[in-house]
């Protein structure tokens, strides 16, 4: 009992000045860098962003690799997500489907007269979308600051950053990295991102601008322009960046608040997501033959008042 | 048991890192849980004196969140250095009840959660939303709890460990 009360005093005043870690000067290093890092990022300099995706990029291997394990425990979460409302589900879905064979008889007259009048008109046939689908390996959307993911395929599929990304339920965003066997996807909901749209039946031009929420803002809509809840969203095509007619989402609030758009991809469950290999197709355009036409009219109008100078051409090739 | 002092502590914040990267499915709301997780194995490994478990490790784990998220550099760094600085000064602490030792641990959570939320406000020169930094605590938190009763369901009891020790001495 003796050696024990002993071990005790002994242990008490042993332990109580070295109880615990140190801080050493290090970490005042460390947190200088960090603090010095975040402000070069605030500043948004490019030298950080493209050292950072190489580095992301490099990893996508890891990644793949890790979604070998995921994928069981996705599953379980899916299913027992799915069961929790399932007659609720199969309810809707009843509903929603005969709605839909009446608009289905419907469209299938719409698309035979569309047809007729493009004949007649002789339009220029719309650009034919050839796609890849590719798998989500990792997802940045938690936090503050972005809304992103990544998927498994890169410029070695001949992908090209700004692709349009889309699933079954529309547009989710676009490419704006990418690596050989990776790509970032920025997500509609991106505080960076910024889509023209159509909205309603009244073909409202707008921005759809992300805001780091689930449900981005429409800004810049004209003076007088009537958008209700529930009105549908759409790419207007608009600059070239998106394809027209891509599906997006509807308008939620509106009258006293500024009007949302509800998303229709879910994209906290991104799985597999299709990449369209759309080209602006206006970067093809050139202005040389209207450049041509000036410089020639130029020297047309030197050579009137100069008889003395030289003509010559190829200024502006 | 060297393994354990020696590899286990970088590396399970090492993965536990990974693990905030990968898609879970979880709503982009309750994600803010998952870069937590490694905060709550900082805390439990710095209270160890045995662990290794150096800060710059902290500070390169918290940088390679951030270059995988592609949120600004530092933040996650800072972050981490942060949950290393309040282990410590909660290690020192003289509180032995199981309590206190859960208060001490819910005001550390709590306070790098408020440090997070302030660092991404600073950043953007705007209060944002607490909710999900507040979610991703309670969370967090939660899942601290669950992962300590499986540990302590998964040790053998102290008074045979102490048996044994008996007998050897």
């Amino acid at each position: 009992m003796t050696r024990l009360k002993d071990a005790q005093f002994i242990f008490a005043r042993g332990r109580a000045p070295t109880r615990g870690r140190r801080l050493r000067p290090l970490i005042l290093l460390l947190l200088f860098i960090s603090s010095a890092l975040m402000l070069l990022s605030r500043m948004d300099h490019s030298m950080l962003s493209d050292l950072r995706w190489q580095v992301a990029s490099s990893m996508s291997p890891l990644f793949q690799s890790a979604m070998v394990p995921l994928d069981p425990l996705r599953d379980v979460g899916r299913t027992l997500g799915t069961q929790a409302g399932l007659q609720d589900e199969v309810d809707r879905l009843k509903q929603e489907n005969q709605r839909l064979a009446s608009w289905e008889w419907r469209a299938r007259q719409l698309e035979s007269k569309l047809a007729d009048l493009e004949a007649i008109a002789r339009t220029v046939p719309a650009q034919k979308l050839d796609f890849i689908t590719g798998r989500v390996i990792a997802d940045s959307s938690g936090g503050a600051f972005v809304r992103n993911v990544t998927i498994d395929a890169g410029s070695n599929n001949k992908l090209k950053v700004g692709y349009p990304v889309v699933n079954a339920d529309g547009l989710l965003g676009r490419i704006v990295d990418i690596g050989p066997t990776s790509a970032r996807v920025l997500l509609a909901t991106d505080i960076n991102s910024r889509i023209p749209v159509v909205v309603g039946p009244t073909a409202a031009r707008a921005i759809l601008a992300g805001d780091n929420t689930s449900e981005p803002r429409l800004i810049y809509l004209p003076d007088g322009a009537k958008v209700s809840q529930g009105d549908d969203v759409a790419t207007s095509g608009t600059g070239g960046l998106f394809p027209a007619g891509l599906r997006i989402g509807v308008v939620h609030g509106g009258k006293d608040t500024e009007p949302r758009v509800r998303i229709r991809a879910n994209l906290d469950h991104l799985d597999y997501v299709s990449v369209l290999f759309y080209d602006d197709p206006s970067s093809n355009l050139t202005d040389e033959p209207a450049n041509q036409k000036s410089t020639a009219d130029a020297a047309h109008s030197d050579a009137g008042t100069n008889s003395g100078t030289s003509l010559h051409s190829g200024s502006g090739q | 048991m060297t393994w354990r002092v020696t590899v286990l502590p970088a590396l399970s914040v090492l993965a536990l890192t990974f693990a905030a990267i990968l898609p879970w499915g979880l709503p982009s709301d309750y994600r803010f849980v998952l870069p937590l997780l490694p905060v709550v194995a900082i805390y439990y490994w710095t209270r160890d004196d045995a662990a290794w478990l150096p800060e710059w490790v902290l500070f390169l784990c918290g940088l390679l969140l951030d270059v995988l998220t592609q949120g600004p550099l530092g933040y996650w760094a800072l972050v981490y250095l942060v949950a290393y600085i309040a282990a410590v000064y909660a290690s020192r602490s003289a509180i032995e009840s199981p309590r206190g030792k859960v208060a001490l641990f819910t005001t550390a959570i709590i306070s790098v959660t408020f440090f997070a939320w302030l660092a991404a406000s600073a950043y953007f020169l705007e209060l944002l939303d607490w909710k999900p930094y507040a979610r991703g605590a309670f969370f967090a938190l939660i899942l601290a709890a669950l992962v300590q009763l499986a540990l302590v369901i998964a040790k053998p009891s102290k008074s045979a460990t102490s048996l044994h020790l008996t007998r050897g001495d």
